[in-house]
């Protein structure tokens, strides 16, 4: 299990944040470093947590060697948190006055409840028969 | 100061979180504990579905014998 969770993380979650890497290198060298708060405060993070739930959700639904109730918690939990960080951006990004210091804690907090959702789900998700 | 809607969400994700986290521990609901053997573990999980669903030997695919000389011994047989 640890195997697997550890290629998800680095294969999924850290590869999900390049697009942010690249963003920072690219406001740097354009003009002066950017500060954290502008690189996420327009919600980029949300996508990524539904990016990364909805792969969760994918790899639930596909492993057939999972008991049927584990499946549907861990698919369900991640739905929820998919569909809820999805809400919220389309919020975000319909308001032309959006408090960007509001927005940024809450797209941190969802990215964090999203990664834990997705590996709980990706860990419920091995099965024993070859996983 | 966060909104209804910003609370809502949060508190929605926080329960989607706890369901992932109930599907995770439901995985291994009644699966052989570590101790039982690899080779054993089938066995094990057969036993299971009998009792905890309280099913007849009619309800499984087991081959009957109407001669129980024709039943495969156990033991190897001949011992």
């Amino acid at each position: 299990m640890a195997a697997r969770l550890t290629r998800w993380a680095i294969f999924s979650v850290a590869v999900s944040l390049i697009p942010l890497i690249f963003s920072f290198i690219y406001l740097t060298t354009v003009g002066p470093t950017p500060a954290f708060f502008d690189l996420i405060s327009d919600g980029e993070l949300l996508l990524i947590s539904v990016a990364l739930t909805g792969a969760a959700i994918g790899e639930v639904i596909d492993k057939k060697t999972a008991r049927i109730k584990s499946r549907l918690a861990s698919g369900g939990g991640c739905f929820l948190v998919a569909s809820l960080s999805s809400s919220y951006f389309v919020v975000v990004s319909a308001q032309d006055d959006v408090r960007k210091e509001i927005v940024m804690g809450m797209s941190c907090a969802l990215l964090l409840l999203g990664v834990i959702s997705a590996g709980l789900a990706m860990a419920a998700s091995e099965g024993e028969e070859g996983g | 100061m966060m909104t209804g809607f910003e609370l809502l969400v949060l508190l929605g994700s926080l329960f989607g979180v706890g369901l992932s986290f109930l599907g995770w521990r439901l995985r291994s609901a009644g699966e052989p504990p570590r101790t039982i053997p690899a080779h054993a573990r089938q066995e094990y999980r057969t036993i299971r579905l009998i009792f905890d669903r309280d099913l007849d030997l009619e309800d499984l695919d087991v081959p009957a014998w109407e001669d129980e000389e024709q039943m495969p011994d156990p033991w190897g047989g001949g011992q």
